[in-house]
């Protein structure tokens, strides 16, 4: 058995010989299994062999009648079945040990090295079937793990950097406001200063929030039919509370444009997580429209494709921006510059994807304008 | 002059809502959690509550149930960090009248203290003003340049709907739901012509006007002294 110990350990982790042991129960080798085998094995053995010899007993027996226990020949046979019974028994268990407890060994091995945050490990994708498909099923989630993580702690250091950035500047310019000899022009950009960096703050928090809740999804959750119309009519008209300062002309048209179509469109998906995405779109068009300008959406359903057009009447958007714009963080070059925090449209689109969708800049000879797509699945 | 319970824990965000709303003129009363608060109200009068959550002794759920439990429909407005959805639809499913997350921003949350105080009249008077003009719920009946009409029902509720809650746009089908109810059998022009209706009917009033808001629906906008959009 300890040869089988320290192939496990190649295996799983090459040259670290010394988590295997503390990690493997060695009762574990001994456990039910065995029991099982032995006991069957036994059974077997015994059974063939008081067919066998109760037959023969019965046509050679004796006059003198006595158990057949007492017989010595009998009993001789029946001590030499027994220990053949045991024998076959072992070997048995050394076979099934070496097709069935090897791999379930190894995969237990490789789990408790994934909880304990090593994703690199891979297990070999050899053996019977079924545990060929676990093995492989085992390295693609390891993969997927390891990936997961890669994303995490960027993120986590992007955000730390974004969350700090703004800090220094509050602490730093209100520090210097406390000069008693300060400028009243100084002393106006100082707190402007501050008053942004605060918002920018209280942007950052929201939408981390809502990026960590989006982040961690695979497969989308709660799929229902709902209006999309309706739904987008209704974040319009929550947004446009908010759009008091610049005089915003806002208007909604629904497809086709070359004749009267269906006003209610129906698509598929959660509902919630669209309802964020047009929120974020929407504000980041607002966000560029200059005052008095104009945003108009347009949606329509072609086929078994749902597209949303939302376009504002600001600065273009160049080839650069439209590469990046959807990446986290990104603050847009000198020609969308914004004092938002860079997650909006990147949440947007991790939403879209999750629903099979695509997401882009739509390159338009004035203004700016980001075109969303979903299936519709009938 | 209106009084307004703050009802928040945290000593410089409160002090920050004193000064604000001193600042927009209106008394301020603080309390520091929900069992504080209610020991404010019973010797004080409080046109309404601006809440957190978040306290300890008595969080602001549970501080909403029991004031809603006792039959007091003083508008709140709650204040809070928490922003999940949930938090939300608890908030309102405990009584809440408004919900804000922090850090909220002040002019918003003068604005919808103001749009609160004056739905909170309305409710308790039946009686909505908008410059000259008049509606009496109870009544149906719309007064403006002394005199008073009775307008036809669903052309009243709508105006009524629109004008109490200025400067909000409200959806074709939200009109239609809750005016003509979600069963009737009205489309978008039954709409339309009511709308056109009231346009005609105070087309001469210069402190309101209604206006569409294409592919989304409809808006009153208040005119000259609340400043318009």
């Amino acid at each position: 058995m300890d040869s089988d110990k320290e192939s496990i350990t190649e295996d799983v982790f090459p040259g670290d010989r010394n988590a295997v042991s503390e990690k493997t129960d060695f009762r574990s080798e001994f456990g039910l299994m065995i029991l099982l085998v032995v006991i069957l094995v036994l059974i077997v053995a015994m059974s063939i062999f008081f067919a066998f010899s109760g037959t023969h007993w019965m046509m050679h027996r004796g006059p003198h009648r006595h158990g057949f226990m007492e017989d010595p020949v009998f009993f001789g046979w029946f001590l030499r079945f027994t220990v053949l019974a045991v024998l076959i028994a072992f070997v048995v268990i050394l076979i099934m040990s070496r097709f069935m407890l090897k791999p379930i060994h190894r995969l237990t091995a490789a789990a408790d090295r994934i909880s304990r945050g090593d994703y690199t490990v891979r297990v070999r994708e050899s053996g019977p079937s079924e545990i060929r498909r676990l093995n492989r099923s085992f390295n693609h989630m390891a993969e997927e793990l390891g990936g997961v993580e890669m994303l995490r702690s960027d993120f986590i250091n992007k955000f730390a950097h974004e969350f700090k950035t703004p800090i220094v500047s509050i602490r730093g310019f209100a520090k210097l406001l406390k000069r008693e000899d300060l400028e009243p022009g100084k002393r106006r950009e100082y707190l402007d200063i501050i008053i942004k960096e605060s918002e920018r703050l209280a942007g950052l928090s929201g939408s981390v929030l809502q990026m960590a809740k989006v982040e961690k999804q695979v497969i989308l959750s709660e799929v229902a039919w709902f209006n999309v119309s309706e739904q987008i009519r209704l974040v319009i008209a929550q947004m446009m509370e908010k759009w008091q300062q610049k005089d915003v002309t806002v208007s909604m048209e629904t497809g086709p444009r070359n004749g009267p179509g269906e006003q209610e469109l129906l698509l598929t998906g959660n509902e919630e997580m669209l309802r964020q995405v047009w929120i974020n779109i929407l504000d980041n068009a607002y966000k560029f429209t200059p005052a008095h300008g104009e945003i108009r959406v347009y949606i329509h359903i072609e086929g078994n494709i749902f597209t949303a057009d939302v376009w504002d009447s600001g600065p273009q958007i160049t080839p650069e921006t439209a590469a990046r714009m959807f990446d986290k963080f990104y603050q847009g070059d000198s020609s969308r510059a914004t004092e938002g925090n860079g997650l909006g449209l990147a949440i947007a689109k991790k939403i879209v994807h999750l629903h099979g969708g695509g997401i882009g800049a739509l390159p338009v000879r004035d203004g700016a304008t980001i075109r969303i797509q979903l299936p519709v699945r009938k | 002059m209106f009084q307004i319970l703050v009802v928040e824990d945290d000593r410089h965000t409160a002090h920050l809502m004193k000064e604000v709303l001193n600042a927009a003129g209106y008394e301020v009363f603080q309390a520091g959690d929900g069992l504080e608060a209610l020991e404010v109200m019973d010797h004080q009068h409080v046109d309404l509550i601006l809440l957190d959550i978040m306290m300890p002794n008595m969080d602001g759920y549970e501080f909403v149930e029991t004031v809603r439990e006792s039959g007091d429909m003083i508008p709140v407005l709650m204040l809070t960090a928490k922003e999940l959805r949930q938090d939300k639809i608890r908030g309102f499913k405990s009584g809440v009248d408004d919900y804000m997350v922090k850090p909220a921003d002040e002019e918003e949350m003068l604005l919808r203290i103001g749009a609160l105080l004056r739905r909170s009249r309305i409710a308790a008077d039946h009686i909505l003003t908008v410059g000259e003009v008049s509606l009496n719920y109870d009544a149906s009946t719309v007064t403006w340049r002394d005199r008073t009409e009775t307008i036809p029902n669903k052309e009243f509720l709508l105006l009524f709907k629109l004008l109490s809650y200025p400067n909000r746009t409200f959806t074709r089908l939200q009109l239609m739901d809750e005016i003509w109810g979600m069963d009737s059998e009205t489309d978008d022009r039954t709409l339309n012509v009511h709308v056109n209706r009231l346009r005609k009917r105070f087309s001469g009033c210069e402190d309101f006007e209604i206006r569409a808001v294409r592919g989304v629906g409809y808006k009153a906008v208040i005119c000259a002294g609340e400043g318009g959009s």
